[in-house]
């Protein structure tokens, strides 16, 4: 009996253990469609913080975002994004700026305030200065696109539209968050799931 | 000496034209030019194989793009107009370079200068000139990036074949382009092979392995290797491993997206850059390309970790589970008789058997949720081998040797629940 305390002890507490670290490894995540979307918490141009937590149970659109990329501005300019913000209403819209504060494209906040009022973006726009949120999702481009499910997954990934160069009718485009978002409000999952962003390099 | 003539071509090139020059003005937009350039002074009319090129230059450290530009940007469109009958073609692409960008951000592309060769044929006819027209729409980066479109014209004069003559500026500019555009590995002779292969585990990645080839001394950055743009995997920077006859390339794959199984095969193409070929000792780098298809199905994961669920989960509650049946074994006393027990004692510790018992089911179901049948079934197996042995142990209590047997048995389930799980991990 004491000869199977000495043995069967150790062990099991050896395996609880490993069963703890193991279920405590994080996931590894990187924007990948059908992953749990990585959490934050941000501060916005509003002076609010948002977390992702805050809209549990609701479609949310993440829009990497730069008011000095020129593809950021052209879509600005162009009401892209409020456009679709608008088409969508359920559905929560955060643009995020994950340029470093080194990066000669850092706008202070009250800039990059006028810039949005300017286009008419009227959804929160957070900081993400140590790049960390758009790290964790592997945010590449400005605008860089994903779609967060009502399950909190990563339901889309990748770039706004078919039209890099902003060359086509706006008609003609096939936008890839518009339709992801129609087939959120039906339920399904958006096709395709996940497509190659372009645009200006994310300024980590 | 290249390398001056270049230069020489590329002054020359800048200089105020003839009316029949074979070089299109400069379109400039901001920190880049571009413009149309042609291989011949005087073309022969209805030349099939007559080049042309689109020809950027940049400012310090600005880039254009390859056919697959990387994390950002994108590559330029050309679009070729002419007279009725048309001018045809296509940009074909020159060995890129690979520019780190903060953030560990990747760009593929060129800097400084690049001629992008199209291979065109112009139209017959009695015309003794043809206006060819481009459209070219393109993007160029340094910190930012500037997207542009241009409307390029290049008005080709045209002569009888045979009394075509190259131009002495531009001729040279599309020679060294073309030398730069990678060769098809079958058309490369000289026994240099490829092989692809993909590898699950312990990470998904890539592997092109190339014969009878070295890193050719002069590429800094030494040998790389390009893959095209692909829906199913994010890729990283290929490990170069020189062979004792050949050079390998193992990129790490990440899935674009999980919930959906791979498919069977996986059809890509690679370029590979700054190679040496056999035989051919004048140093100037190489660059092959080929299409590959890999299968990804084999070998089939054993576990196959469902949407969503990481694999460190699936692995925990295997081992939770396994874990709760000990406890509940111990609960009920089958691991070993409990004498001296005060009956409160006794009942306290039965129902906590009960309690872990549960705990085991609910373990399982969550698994359930998450792995094959066959693997759920084999970590069902387990446990019950452990039940049986702990009442192989209890009937004939006290005899130790069973109780080591028990030990080393869960020893083995365990072991085998975490190579299950390598096995299944998919990425």
């Amino acid at each position: 009996m004491r000869r199977w305390n000495r043995i069967a002890k150790p062990a099991a507490c050896l395996v609880a253990l490993a069963a703890l670290v193991l279920t405590a490894l994080p996931a590894l995540a990187m924007g990948t469609v059908g992953e749990t979307a990585p959490a934050f918490s941000l501060k916005g141009l509003d002076g609010k913080t948002h977390a992702l937590a805050d809209y549990a149970g609701k479609v949310v659109v993440l829009e990497w975002i730069n008011p000095n990329c020129p593809f950021s501005d052209r879509h600005a300019q162009e009401k892209t994004m409020t456009t679709l913000a608008a088409k969508y209403g359920e559905v929560v819209w955060l643009g995020i700026n994950s340029t470093s504060r080194d990066s000669r494209d850092f706008l202070p906040p009250a800039e990059h305030k006028a810039w949005a009022d300017k286009n008419g973006i009227h959804y929160a726009v957070l900081y993400d200065e140590s790049g960390t949120v758009g790290h964790a999702y592997g945010a590449k481009t400005t605008p860089h696109m994903f779609i967060v499910g009502k399950d909190g997954k990563i339901a889309y990934n990748g770039a706004i539209d078919d039209d890099p160069g902003g060359r086509k009718a706006k008609i003609a485009r096939v936008n890839f968050v518009d339709g992801g978002l129609t087939a959120e409000r039906a339920s399904k999952a958006p096709d395709p799931a996940a497509t190659k962003p372009y645009g200006c390099s994310v300024k980590y | 000496m290249r390398r001056t003539l270049l230069l020489g071509t590329a002054l020359l090139a800048t200089l105020p034209l003839p009316a029949a020059g074979v070089a299109g003005d400069w379109a400039v937009n901001g920190p880049s030019r571009v413009r149309l350039i042609s291989q011949y002074r005087v073309a022969p009319g209805n030349a099939s194989g007559a080049w042309l090129g689109l020809h950027f230059r940049l400012q310090p450290e600005w880039h254009v793009y390859w056919k697959n530009s990387g994390d950002a940007g994108y590559p330029p469109a050309l679009t070729l107009a002419g007279s009725p009958g048309g001018v045809h073609g296509e940009l074909l692409w020159p060995a890129p370079h690979r520019f780190e960008l903060r953030g560990g951000l990747v760009a593929f592309g060129y800097a400084d200068e690049v001629v992008y060769p199209v291979e065109t044929q112009l139209a017959a006819g009695t015309a003794d000139r043809e206006r060819i027209t481009a459209e070219v729409d393109y993007v160029v980066c340094q910190v930012d990036c500037i997207p542009f479109h241009s409307r390029l014209t290049l008005d080709q004069p045209l002569a009888a074949p045979g009394r075509e003559a190259a131009d002495p500026a531009t001729a040279p500019l599309l020679a060294a382009a073309r030398d730069r555009l990678p060769v098809a590995l079958g058309a490369r002779p000289g026994g240099v092979t490829a092989e692809t292969g993909f590898t699950a585990s312990p990470t998904p990645a890539l592997t092109v392995q190339i014969r009878s080839v070295t890193a050719a001394p002069t590429t800094p950055a030494g040998a790389d290797l390009f893959l095209e743009p692909q829906d199913l995997f994010e890729t990283g920077k290929p490990e170069v491993t020189r062979l004792a006859d050949g050079l390998r390339f193992r990129v790490p794959l990440t899935r674009k997206q999980v919930g959906k199984p791979l498919p069977a095969t996986f059809p890509f193409a690679w370029t590979a850059t700054g190679l040496q070929l056999p035989g051919e000792g004048n140093g100037r780098p190489v660059a092959l390309a080929g299409p590959a298809t890999v299968s990804l199905a084999a070998p089939p994961p054993l576990v196959e970790v469902a949407p969503g669920r990481s694999f460190a989960r699936t692995l925990g509650l295997a081992l939770a589970a396994m874990l709760s049946t000990l406890v509940a074994l111990y609960g009920w006393g089958l691991l070993g008789e409990r004498p001296r027990r005060s009956p409160a004692r006794k009942a306290l510790q039965e129902s906590a058997g009960f309690l872990a018992a549960a705990g085991t089911l609910g373990f399982l179901y969550a698994l359930s949720r998450g792995v094959r049948t066959e693997a759920l079934a084999g970590v069902e197996l387990s446990l019950l081998g452990m039940a049986f042995l702990a009442w192989l142990r209890a009937t004939a209590a006290g005899r130790g040797k069973l109780a080591g047997a028990l030990v080393v048995a869960l020893g083995l389930c365990a072991g085998a629940a975490v190579w299950l799980a390598v096995q299944g991990r998919i990425g």
